[in-house]
């Protein structure tokens, strides 16, 4: 992979990593400085094209307009009411329901459960975290795995780091707050989700772990983790 | 022939849809018509036409790219009538609209009007990308095109962009 298809590459798809794409970022300093710079537009881009959403029915008007009869306002106040109700249990969604979309979510990525002490690339790590606006501090557990995926609305960092009691999935979650710390079994996994300075941190283990294991790994995390964005 | 009932739980069904997918609906919407008002009608038409098909979507793991579809063709019928995509950039009331400039940084806030600025071929595939988070293969289905073409216009879309924020030429 030269120099031009790496820029194609990112150029049209910023989130897409290969080995090979990651090796060329780790040793050309031109095209990391450009990969770093695509992952800024990216995050600028996202703010831009995320305009606020009218609240359901703050423009009933447009249902009056001349020529639209009695059925179709009660058919399309009636879908707008349910939908209005709908955002509105939405906003309450229980935690139980964010680890089950956790878990759900592990499926999509089987192979990053890998124990091993190979650290991902700091290219790509980089780039997972600052998509975010998220910062890593050094001291953070090894990072053998970085994505940034597509969770619940929001691209977030997907990790696993390495731990003496094997690999553990961190997500970032910016976007989901919540009140106390919550563990739960679920799917065969065991799924510990805790308020951080913005949002919230889950760690994600396969199979019943030690609670007393995923909290420390959690407090590390949660102590490495800082907000950029 | 008379329409089917639909049953307590098909409705219960779409209600739980509207409200999740709504905020994905309206800004694909938005950005296809670049007008709020535009946008809600879509979205009010799009969830019409939807609940009257709601039978045949049968795993919810696809109602997004289904009511995506939807909208995109709910705009187009609406664009057969009207002549939306001649709106001139530098009249666009939505870039002073209060609620889309508020808490943004006026880089953000030069960018949007740069998107503003775009193409809608070059719009789309942008959107369906950074903020519906399709893959390549998404958007060529979505928009029938191939996955080449939807990199081409993806690259230059992003160089538009750059070019804008820069103020200077594309990149060749």
């Amino acid at each position: 992979m030269n120099c031009l298809d790496v820029r194609r590459t990112l150029g049209a798809e910023p989130g897409r990593r290969t080995p090979e794409l990651d090796a060329h970022l780790a040793e050309c300093a031109a095209c990391a400085s450009f990969a770093a710079e695509m992952a800024r537009l990216e995050t600028l881009l996202h703010r831009a094209l995320e305009v606020p959403v009218p609240a359901p029915g703050a423009r009933p008007a447009a249902l009056a307009r001349p020529g639209r009869g009695p059925r179709w306002f009660a058919l399309a106040a009636s879908i707008i009411g349910v939908a209005v109700l709908a955002a509105a249990l939405w906003s309450f969604y229980p935690r139980e329901a964010l680890a089950t979309a956790l878990v759900g979510h592990m499926t999509h990525e089987p192979d990053s459960w890998r124990r091993t002490d190979v650290p991902v690339a700091p290219g790509a790590l980089a780039y997972v975290l600052h998509r975010s606006g998220v910062a890593l501090a050094p001291d953070a557990p090894l990072v053998s795995y970085a994505n940034s995926c597509w969770f619940r609305g929001w691209f977030v960092p997907h990790l696993v780091v390495q731990t003496a009691a094997g690999p553990m999935t961190v997500m970032v979650l910016p976007h989901e707050r919540v009140a106390t710390p919550t563990l739960v079994d679920e799917g065969g996994y065991r799924v510990l989700i805790v308020p951080a300075a913005r949002g919230s941190l889950a760690v994600l283990t396969q199979g019943p772990v030690d609670a007393a294991r995923i909290r420390e790994v959690v407090a590390r995390v949660a102590a490495a983790v800082s907000f950029t964005g | 022939m008379s329409e089917p009932v639909p049953t307590l739980e098909q409705k219960t069904r779409f209600e739980a849809l509207c409200g999740r997918l709504r905020p994905d609906l309206y800004r694909f919407a938005f950005w296809l018509a670049r007008d709020r008002s535009v946008a809600e009608d879509v979205v009010q038409d799009t969830l019409l036409r939807a609940w009257r098909s709601f039978a045949s979507l049968g795993d919810e793991a696809a109602a997004r790219p289904w009511l995506l579809t939807i909208a995109r063709r709910e705009f187009a019928r609406r664009f057969e009538r009207k002549s939306l995509e001649t709106v001139d950039v530098d009249d666009l009331a939505e870039l002073e609209d209060p609620a889309l400039a508020a808490q943004d940084s006026q880089e953000v806030l030069d960018l949007r009007a740069a998107i503003f600025a775009l193409e809608r071929d070059y719009r789309e595939p942008l959107v369906l990308q950074v903020l519906m988070g399709y893959s390549t293969d998404e958007i060529a289905t979505h928009m029938e095109l191939t996955p080449g073409a939807v990199l081409t216009r993806l690259f230059r879309a992003r160089q538009k962009l750059k070019a804008a924020l820069l103020g200077g030429g594309e990149e060749p």
